[in-house]
């Protein structure tokens, strides 16, 4: 029944595959060296580092929210508990779409270990 | 990680979720009647400014006035809910610690944990409704000025 359906399509794919090595001659050398690929999350360090930072200041049970930098360690500086920590990382999570396995929610001590984490698993779930 | 800890995360997470749609659709209407209001303030000073007998003080102090409110609704205008920070928050957690300062045992745990599963169950059966009735969340007035379009009227505004 679909028969009449599929078979130009096959035709029109194996046509496909022989014009693009042809095409390919159109683009600019450069394209095909070094292909430019999108992801979905920004690995990009210092943007990481401003969106917790963001993230951070909102959060209204911290007692130094003037200057919160990549040094800054949660419980020290910003004296959150561990409830408060918990908190902080869930917001995080759902600010970059991502969650935090539990073993490492243990180890995030403060804005480095969190942007590091980040910054190095772009595809977590 | 501890049990109570993870389970307290859980908790967080599901209620940070839950309540998501719901703030975003009160701040849009907060929103919404701050402009208002302040569209109201403008016309009364445009009312005032068309009056003849004004002094030039008066006048400044209108033409002062007007571009503060007129400052103010651009500002407001460039604010987009969605973006808030404050949405990834839980607004008041102490209900939610004090339950898991008292937990003594793993019953008590277990309960918090199924709470936290009925709650994110919920959100999540909404979204369907929601996804397979388009339109249900539709305000009536929205809906009649549809049907209306639908053939080929349109409501006296």
């Amino acid at each position: 029944m679909f028969k009449s359906v599929f078979r130009p399509c096959a035709s029109a794919a194996r046509n496909a595959r022989l014009t693009l090595p042809v095409r390919s001659n159109v683009f600019t050398p450069q394209m095909m060296v070094s292909p430019i690929r999108f992801y979905s999350a920004t690995t990009d360090r210092n943007e990481i580092t401003q969106k917790v930072v963001d993230v951070i200041k909102a959060f209204d049970r911290t007692n130094a929210s003037a200057d919160i930098n990549a040094k800054t360690l949660f419980h020290k500086d910003l004296g959150l508990d561990s409830l408060d920590t918990v908190e902080l990382l869930v917001a995080i999570e759902e600010d970059f779409d991502i969650q935090f396995p539990d073993k490492v929610a243990d180890e995030l001590k403060g804005v480095e270990d969190t942007v590091e984490w980040i910054a190095t698993h772009p595809e977590s779930e | 990680m501890k049990p109570e800890l993870r389970t307290y995360r859980t908790l967080v997470r599901a209620f940070v979720r839950a309540d998501r749609t719901a703030r975003i659709a009160q701040k849009a209407a907060e929103r919404k009647q701050q402009l208002a209001l302040l569209t109201y303030r403008r016309m009364n000073i445009a009312r005032e400014q068309a009056k003849k007998d004004l002094d030039s003080a008066t006048r400044m102090k209108l033409l002062k006035d007007m571009s503060l409110l007129n400052k103010r609704v651009e500002i407001l205008k460039q604010k987009v809910p969605e973006n808030d920070k404050k949405l990834l928050f839980v607004q008041d957690t102490s209900f939610l610690r004090d339950q898991i300062l008292s937990v003594q045992d793993d019953r008590h745990i277990q309960h918090l944990e199924d709470i936290s599963a009925f709650i994110d169950n919920q959100r999540e059966y909404d979204e369907l409704i929601e996804r397979y009735n388009p339109g249900i969340r539709m305000s009536q007035e929205e809906r009649v000025k549809r049907t209306a379009n639908k053939v080929g009227f349109q409501m006296p505004s």
